[in-house]
């Protein structure tokens, strides 16, 4: 009977684990995605050899033992984060006006109009406009 | 069943990455070379953290995904060869 009890509780448990990993996983791939798409230069070796690390280094592996489901989770919420991000990007970019597909391959957006800066990314705002 | 999933999904990831690289034709013996290294690098980690077993779906999501990206770019680089900005 205790045993009978006990054992939804682990199930319960590992269900959590696993999705608690996938999730981590998601965050981990999302935030993969997000550091590939500020990067201010073209992409380096070095670059992708260090994401390689984030991906699978040291405190992925503290975290969720080889050869185990929670690691398989991890794997599986990685990517599912890493391309969310860019499918929502690229409905984004589709979406925006006077933007392109051609953004994916160097950046490329549309001139600026007047009273507009580039801020690398950030909001947009004339100094003048803020000074009276 | 899960870790093989996870290591597709790391596979697609890593796959999708290295087509990001542009490749310059000075460089090439030298890149293909560092890039083949890293990736057999992950496929073995894969194959340490999953075990054996892993190592097939890493590399072929790997694969699937670097080619499915570089023809996008391939594709993209063909559209906007000469377009200007809007």
């Amino acid at each position: 009977m205790l045993q009978g009890s006990a054992q939804p509780a682990m199930e319960a448990a590992k269900t959590i684990q696993l999705v608690g990993a996938g999730a981590f996983g998601a965050v981990v791939g999302w935030y993969v995605y997000y550091i590939n798409r500020w990067r201010k230069d073209d992409v380096q070796l070095s670059d992708i050899v260090t994401l390689l690390g984030a991906i699978g280094g040291a405190a992925v592996l503290a975290l969720f033992p080889a050869k185990s489901d929670l690691f398989g989770a991890y794997g599986v919420g990685l990517a599912a984060g890493f391309f969310a991000y860019f499918f929502i990007l690229v409905v984004l970019v589709n979406k925006a006006p006077g933007f392109t597909s051609a953004w994916f391959l160097d950046g490329r957006a549309p001139k600026l109009k007047d009273g507009e800066i580039n801020t690398a990314g950030h909001a947009m705002a004339q100094p003048d406009e803020t000074e009276s | 069943m899960i870790v093989s999933l996870g290591a597709i999904g790391f596979g697609l990831v890593w796959g999708w990455l290295l087509g990001l690289y542009d490749v310059r034709p000075d460089k090439l013996p030298a890149t293909i070379v560092s890039l083949s290294g890293a990736s057999v690098l992950g496929a073995g980690a894969t194959a340490w953290l999953g075990g054996l077993s892993a190592a097939a779906p890493f590399s072929v999501a790997a694969l699937v995904a670097l080619f499915v990206h570089s023809q996008w770019r391939s594709e993209l680089r063909k559209r906007y060869r000469n377009s200007t900005n809007p």
